[in-house]
């Protein structure tokens, strides 16, 4: 490819690759927390069985961010199986105030300070496609195939981060995150799409701002 | 020879494709619950020890889906959690009469697959009876229940790891099912509170 076209192709990725807008609160009701040797945090997405469930990839994605912040994180599947099976779709709880009433239950708050499991972060929220629009065609003949047009759609994603102290059965505040974000396919006989990483920039504010809430002790 | 061995690939990946084969081999944990003292069977029939589900359109994907001794871990474990003494028999003949007896059935297996549902997601409805019984007798409660699983599409898992993650979320579920509700039905309720009366009454001084 010759680098007059080339850098135009560049620049366009740039502008409009990037067009995602958040905006991040919190609401905080605790100090830092700070995690002792042996202790850990877990990160769990609300579950549901059919609709309404946080996906799996953006509590992943918050996990991993914080496991890169040196955050001692413990994978969900292994606390769903230490807690069986009060954390499974049918049981897990669907409000805050549920889970702060599922967490006294005498033999879950037991089970929790024996496994070491000292902060729940409990995400809740979906990214929803918005609108969408423009046109796209392509056509493939004897000399090859060529795509004219332009797709866009947007996505909105909002979600909202609890995290709890299971030591003292409180929730140490809350953390609000809306982005929006707008795709788009532009195509001139190659169909290039510039996709928004809505999701990304959510779980980026989010778990940034967790990392405001929790700090592991110096050893 | 070449072209022989050309045609027994192409086959085999032909009917590869037209064929799923699921086997499950799944560990549950115990449940974390307060635990009767009541001694209990298990009863394990040969029919749900064997249960293999088939799925032979004639059009599309044939699906054999095959339990294994999953259902055995599955009962093992939530009975486990929930009874102070199980024991499992797979010999109906070997059942005391005067045992409390638990008898598991399946009875129904469907699942979908995102080509059948036009979602993301692989699902499955598994639906149980457990009946509960003393000895061989007829049962004092037949409790039907339905449990589900999902695992979204994608991801780089095949096919058959999709059906396989959604079946064992679904058992997974069924052991919900039992831990939450098996206790709350109005008969196990009379039952139990009746044998730990009588059983405590036995053991006082």
């Amino acid at each position: 490819m010759k680098p007059c076209v080339r850098l135009p192709l560049l620049l366009l990725t740039i502008v409009l690759g990037g067009c995602v807008s958040s905006s991040v609160e919190q609401l905080r009701k605790a100090p830092v927390g700070v995690l002792k040797k042996g202790e850990t945090i877990v990160v769990l997405g609300r579950r549901q069985n059919f609709r309404h469930q946080t996906e799996a990839d953006f509590t992943r994605c918050v996990q991993r961010t914080l496991t890169r912040k040196k955050l001692p994180v413990k994978a969900e599947q292994k606390f769903m199986d230490e807690m069986f099976p009060w954390f499974q779709p049918r049981m897990a709880p669907r409000t805050a105030e549920a889970l702060a009433k599922r967490l006294q239950e005498p033999v879950i708050a037991e089970r929790l300070k024996q496994t070491g499991t000292r902060y729940i972060v409990w995400l809740d929220g979906i990214t929803r496609r918005g609108e969408d629009g423009g046109s796209l065609s392509c056509s493939v003949g004897a000399g090859g195939g060529a795509c004219l047009g332009l797709l866009w759609w947007e996505d909105d994603a909002e979600y909202e981060a609890v995290i709890w102290d299971m030591q003292t059965l409180k929730s140490m505040g809350k953390i609000s995150v809306e982005a929006s974000g707008t795709s788009y396919v532009p195509a001139v006989i190659i169909p290039i799409p510039l996709v928004a990483p809505t999701q990304s920039a959510a779980c980026r504010g989010v778990a940034t701002q967790i990392g405001e809430f929790l700090t592991k002790a110096i050893e | 020879m070449l072209k022989t061995r050309l045609l027994v690939i192409a086959s085999a990946l032909l009917l590869g494709a037209c064929s799923q084969h699921v086997v499950l081999r799944v560990d549950f944990p115990e449940p974390i619950v307060s635990q009767l003292a009541q001694p209990v069977i298990v009863y394990i029939a040969p029919e749900l020890r064997r249960y293999v589900h088939r799925y032979e359109p004639e059009q599309g994907t044939d699906w054999t889906i095959v339990f294994g001794d999953s259902q055995e871990k599955l009962f093992r474990s939530v009975f486990n959690g929930m009874f102070e003494q199980v024991e499992l028999v797979f010999d109906a003949e070997a059942i005391p009469e005067d045992a409390t007896v638990f008898t598991p059935v399946m009875r129904d297996f469907q699942f979908s697959t995102p080509g059948m549902s036009k979602t993301d997601y692989y699902e499955v409805w598994v639906k149980y009876s457990l009946r509960l019984s003393r000895g061989s007798g007829k049962p004092l409660l037949d409790w039907p229940f339905t449990a589900y699983g999902r695992e979204e599409d994608g991801g780089g898992r095949s096919a058959a790891g999709a059906m396989r993650e959604a079946s064992r979320r679904a058992m997974r579920d069924a052991a919900a099912a039992i831990v939450l509700n098996f206790l709350r039905q109005p008969a196990a309720k009379k039952y139990f509170a009746e044998t730990t009366t009588a059983d405590s009454g036995r053991n006082s001084p």
